[in-house]
């Protein structure tokens, strides 16, 4: 599932996730905006967004997943950085 | 004349009376009226609290709204709340470019069906939660967690 991947760095583990999307396998969970609950799963404790080869989500569903968070900052539902927003995002 | 489909989310501030968050919300609801639009759900999260400081504001009074209308309908929507001090934040979103009456009934009726079956369920993700805590720390230390129960190239 992985495309051209470079050789990691530290150590030579050709690691890449082989577990399936979660949104191929379960088409009732939309992706959205509003869907906080889903969208947390794929953002750090920092706010950040997870890389897909972390979540094992596929290329079509990460960019929704992309748009959705972005837009979900925008409307100060998620926040940009955790440093900035507020500490109710800590895990 | 085809309509379509927006969902507007927008903020406002969270410390206006009810009447004053009626008032709004009726401006905007008659603006679709008399446009020829339609208002499909009006729906009020309530205040809750920002990801970040909006207005010098850490709390926000949120709606979302559902409507049909034609797209100058939304430009105008949009200049309106631009101008209005009590909207400081709103998002227009598309979600249907040509709006179907029966599919939006049939919509509202599967809705409900699994409004009941969520009660019991859940809504979120049916998998096992990932822990990120290690990830900011070095990408390796995510992977190697994630190898106890995965099957890695090795």
């Amino acid at each position: 599932m992985s495309a051209p991947y470079k050789k990691p760095q530290k150590g030579k583990r050709t690691f890449h996730r082989r577990k399936v999307c979660r949104f191929c396998v379960d088409p009732n969970v939309k992706i959205d905006y509003k869907n906080l609950g889903v969208l947390r799963n794929f953002v750090t404790d920092r706010g950040k967004m997870i890389p897909r080869r972390i979540s094992g989500t596929c290329a079509k569903h990460q960019r929704s997943l992309s748009i959705a968070i972005k837009r979900a900052r925008i409307m100060a539902l998620l926040p940009y950085s955790a440093m900035a927003g507020s500490s109710q995002y800590r895990h | 004349m085809s309509l379509r489909r927006y969902e507007l989310l927008f903020l406002l501030h969270p410390d206006l009376s009810q009447e004053q968050i009626a008032e709004t919300e009726k401006k905007y609801t008659d603006l679709i009226e008399q446009a020829q639009g339609r208002v499909l759900t009006l729906n009020e999260w309530g205040r809750r609290q920002l990801a970040y400081e909006i207005m010098k504001q850490n709390y926000g009074f949120y709606v979302l709204l559902d409507y049909l209308g034609q797209p100058a309908l939304m430009t105008e929507i949009e200049r309106q709340m631009r101008i209005d001090e009590r909207v400081f934040r709103y998002m227009t979103v598309l979600l249907e470019v040509s709006f179907d009456e029966e599919k939006y009934q049939a919509e509202l009726s599967r809705r409900e069906a699994e409004e009941q079956k969520r009660k019991e369920e859940g809504a979120s993700l049916p998998e096992k939660p990932v822990f990120f805590n290690a990830f900011e720390d070095e990408d390796e230390s995510a992977e190697e967690d994630e190898s106890l129960d995965d099957d890695s190239e090795d």
